[in-house]
């Protein structure tokens, strides 16, 4: 993963919000990751994910400020509660047939949401979470960017490994959600508005290849610096996504590791 | 008692305006099979078209609801023409994609083309209050809860005693055999959508002068659309209808009595109760429009 | 021949560095420029390229031109990370000014003391802002506005002279929540019983349960916790109901853009007070110039991000420049901790030690379709009690 420093090269003195971009990109590679077990492996449309980043990223977040747990100790507390959320969604919407299990999920997200932004003496609401001490593992700080960038990387390889494990064995359960990586949401306040984020999650997970880890990435990279890239253009950028987003599904269906492994020469 | 049959005044309006919308979306799932997550933005479209005609064309009221069906008619077609066709035989993840895609461009432009700043449009109708048996509300949602009822029984109308209407029937019962058949299937898709596109203009027309226009007004109204469609029963647009008007009395009442911050979350535990209870929808599952 | 020519071009090029035309201050606004909050970015937009447009044409801050650059945080303090970000790595920016919304502002605050760059926020008004800057906190960030806590104080005291229950409206936002909270705790100090408080989602334009609701209550009066966008539709739905409180307001409801919501009909905001400490009357040559250049009312946000500019991070690099010869980040935010502009349209702007300013109070009444100032009240830290 030299990528960084080749590209930090190119932009001298824009290292640091570069490497911003890439803690962010890879939170939504994983996340995407996660999500395309349950959309790319088991087929099924959830749009709970979401609240379950959300029910992590609080239940680490909460623990963090209010309790004072260590980071490590919240990390096992969000990936609990993330899929103990699942399971308990999971069992009766599993039931449902493919769209409204669509709806069913979207509804579960849309009330998670509406709890998590109202109840505010238990979450603080629209002020949100801020001031989340910063993650410290077995006494290391890990207070820098690059040093954020080298625990995204690391959380990244454990839900990639994660990923092919599951996938090669084919299993189809509701709490492939356990995988999402919330404390990541730490480097900045948390906040309930997690809908959108969908939009990138999936864009990410559809048009980076139904079922590839690289595509994936690709996909998750694409559409996390993209938006950052077109901050020149603050109006028109989320023109521009929708439409290349539009343009990609059209044209590349199976997604964009598909397009470029045709283009390869065999 | 005169407060509960306020709030269910104002659910019969609320629900008037989710089911012009929920019954466009639901034509466009039973005859086509397609799941449009841009609806919201139709209805958004529908109502800046409205506000240009009414306040910037200056034409009155019931000409420039007229205008804005006819505008959204022809941005039905053009929407069919370019991204429905490119999406029809795709698997509804791509479907989903698309107008999900769709739907950010269309929110987009709009803020850059229309501003921020939300638009009002008051009309005689809105402005004048009356009392009808204690109850003070005006003209306007009167207007919206009749009119939704003509638009349906004009849509009935339209889908039994029609020959295009017929085909949508027939279409969203049993494609192939259609095509078989010799029915026009292109055709046929063309004017689902205008016609639901057509709704989506006549509703706005309808209800944004009570409230006011702005660029985000589709998302939220497009989910409970969505929520209705499916509690209604997959495709079966009169159960559409009747769920939103389920839906819209129970939004009413649970914000007036219980919490007006959760209602709607309430309106959402309501739909999933209903999946848990039958998950085929209310209706079981119907097959056609 | 040829070296020594090129050799001479080379010195030519080189030498005259004393000669240079001075560097630009570039400095960053930041704001909601996308997403639901859109609006009070677009009106940040507006003022601040005319506040420096209009210091450019003067020419500049002591003979330097002014680069403006624009960040959006889209109202949320994730976005106010990456926004920060943006200004200071890409665009290079020696100072911001705004964040706008305070859930925006709380969340920029640590990356602003990391990246070392001041802050001076124009309309913050959670009271957590003032307690974590200045002494013992966050010694990059300033606020040039009022928070609620001391707003509310004063406007329950004058609440208080008119009526004895109330209920306050407020929008679901960091704002909205946060005035929610410091009322309830000002009318419990004057006496005040707040009957009820009722939250609504920006957006979402159907107020009738909520008017039902607050029937039910009757409350002698209501507190209005929300921007003109929404207000407009809350208060036709609230004529149309025929109910009659006494009505206060924060937000931005007395204002041209309400008014421009509601040509139709005036009427509508007749009576309505509001606590604020900006109105276009403050100057009336700024709202002409606004309106000549973009053709809109004038907007509440831009106007306050052009003030701050104009009388807080002006005279500040002016200080930095006479006294340091430099106009860098750290130069400006000492300057900052000095400044004392006393006659400005908003009152006077001097930070104390945790980098506040005591500008004006207001209120406003409008009627008729007009906006009056009743009352101009000089704040100080004893509004904090």
């Amino acid at each position: 993963m030299g990528l960084p420093w080749i590209v930090a090269a190119a932009f001298p003195g824009q290292q640091r919000y570069l490497l911003h971009i890439l803690v962010f990109t890879g939170l939504f590679a994983s996340l995407a990751l996660s999500y395309d077990l349950v959309v790319g492996h088991v087929g099924s449309l959830s749009l709970a994910h979401p609240a379950f980043f959300g029910i992590g990223a609080y239940a680490a977040a909460l623990l963090a400020t209010e309790a004072k747990w260590p980071f490590v100790a919240g990390l096992a507390a969000a990936v609990l509660a993330a899929g103990a959320a699942a399971l308990l969604i999971g069992v009766p919407v599993f039931r449902l047939a493919e769209h409204s299990l669509a709806i069913g999920t979207l509804g579960f997200a849309m009330v998670t949401h509406i709890v998590i932004l109202n109840w505010v003496d238990f979450t603080r609401g629209p002020l949100c979470v801020t001031s989340i001490p910063r993650p410290s593992i077995a006494g290391l700080a890990i207070t820098t960017l690059p040093a954020y960038y080298w625990l995204t990387l690391a959380a990244f390889a454990v839900a990639a490994v994660l990923y092919r494990a599951l996938t090669t064995f084919r299993l189809g359960r509701a709490f492939h959600a356990v995988r999402d990586n919330e404390p990541l949401a730490q480097a900045a306040g948390i906040n309930p508005l997690k809908y959108r984020m969908m939009a990138f999650s999936i864009g990410a997970a559809v048009t980076g290849g139904v079922g590839s880890l690289r595509g994936i990435v690709i996909g998750a990279v694409l559409f996390t610096a993209l938006p950052e890239v077109l901050r020149v253009a603050p109006t028109w950028r989320l023109v521009i996504y929708g439409s290349l987003l539009l343009a990609i599904v059209i044209r590349a269906p199976e997604g964009l590791d598909a397009l470029f492994r045709r283009r390869a020469p065999r | 008692m005169e407060d509960l049959l306020e709030q269910l005044l104002h659910g019969l309006t609320l629900g008037s305006m989710y089911a012009m919308v929920a019954a466009g979306l639901a034509l466009m799932f039973g005859v086509v099979r397609l799941i449009n997550f841009a609806h919201g933005e139709f209805f958004m479209l529908g109502a800046y078209a409205f506000w240009f005609s009414f306040k910037e064309l200056h034409l009155p009221y019931a000409v420039a609801g007229v205008a804005a069906a006819a505008a959204m008619t022809v941005f039905g077609v053009v929407y069919q023409r370019t991204v429905i066709r490119a999406i029809l035989d795709r698997t509804w993840h791509v479907q989903l994609i698309a107008t999900l895609a769709t739907s950010i461009v269309m929110t987009n432009l709009a803020m850059i083309v229309f501003g921020t700043q939300a638009k009002e449009v008051p009309t005689t109708l809105s402005s004048t209050v009356i009392t009808v048996g204690g109850l003070r509300t005006t003209w306007q949602r009167l207007l919206v809860v009749a009119g939704a009822l003509v638009v349906f029984g004009a849509l009935h109308w339209f889908v039994t005693r029609t020959k295009l209407g017929k085909a949508m029937r027939a279409m969203s019962q049993n494609r192939e055999a259609c095509a078989v058949v010799g029915v026009d299937v292109q055709k046929v898709a063309l004017v689902t959508f205008a016609v639901s596109a057509a709704l989506a203009g006549i509703a706005a027309a309808l209800v944004t002068p009570l409230f006011n226009i702005f660029p985000d007004m589709g998302a939220l109204l497009a989910l409970k659309a969505f929520a209705a469609v499916i509690v209604g029963g997959f495709g079966y647009v009169n159960g559409a209808i009747a769920a939103s008007f389920l839906i819209g009395i129970a939004e009413s009442l649970a914000g007036g009595y219980v919490s007006y911050a959760y209602k709607d979350a309430f309106a959402f535990l309501f739909m999933i109760a209903v999946l848990l209870w039958r998950p085929q929808g209310l209706f079981g599952r119907r097959i056609g429009i | 021949m040829r070296i020594g020519l090129a050799v001479v071009m080379l010195a030519l090029a080189v030498l005259p560095a004393g000669a240079q035309a001075p560097q630009p201050i570039r400095v960053g606004f930041s704001s909601a420029m996308s997403g639901p909050s859109a609006i009070t970015g677009e009106g940040v937009m507006w003022g601040a390229t005319m506040a420096v447009d209009e210091i450019n044409a003067n020419g500049g801050i002591m003979g330097r031109k002014v680069e403006v650059y624009f960040g959006d945080n889209k109202g949320t303090p994730g976005e106010a990370v990456s926004a920060v970000r943006k200004l200071v790595d890409v665009d290079k920016v020696d100072v911001i000014v705004g964040q706008t919304h305070s859930g925006a502002c709380l969340g920029s605050m640590p990356i602003i003391k990391e990246l070392q760059v001041p802050q001076v926020t124009e309309s913050c008004s959670n009271p957590k802002i003032r307690e974590m800057s200045g002494k013992g906190g966050n010694e990059w960030q300033f606020r040039v506005n009022i928070d609620d806590l001391m707003m509310a104080n004063a406007f329950a005291k004058y609440i208080a002279k008119n009526a004895r229950t109330v209920s306050i409206v407020a929008q679901n936002d960091d704002f909205g929540r946060g005035a929610a909270t410091a009322y309830d705790a000002a009318f419990k100090k004057s006496g005040i019983k707040l009957v009820s408080t009722e939250f609504f989602d920006r957006g979402q334009s159907d107020y009738r349960p909520l008017l039902t609701r607050l029937k039910r209550s009757n409350p002698e009066s209501l507190l209005l916790v929300m921007l003109a966008n929404e207000g407009s539709v809350f208060m036709r739905q609230y004529r149309e109901l025929g109910l009659n409180q006494k009505i206060y307001a924060r937000g931005s409801l007395a204002t041209a853009e309400f008014l421009g919501q509601v040509k139709d009909n005036p009427s509508i905001g007749d009576g309505i007070v509001e606590a604020s400490y900006w109105t276009a009357a403050l100057d009336p040559e700024w709202e002409k110039r606004w309106l000549e250049r973009w053709k809109t009312p004038v907007r509440i946000h831009g106007s306050l991000a052009a003030l701050a500019f104009k009388y807080a991070v002006v005279p500040a690099i002016e200080q930095a420049i006479r006294t340091t010869g430099r106009a860098d980040r750290k130069s400006i935010r000492d300057a900052l901790t000095q400044i004392d502009v006393k006659d400005t349209p908003i009152g006077p702007i001097k930070f104390d030690e945790y980098h506040q300013a005591w500008i004006n109070m207001i209120l406003i009444e409008m009627r008729g379709g007009q906006l009056k100032i009743i009352e101009k009240i000089t704040t100080s830290p004893a509004l904090l009690q």
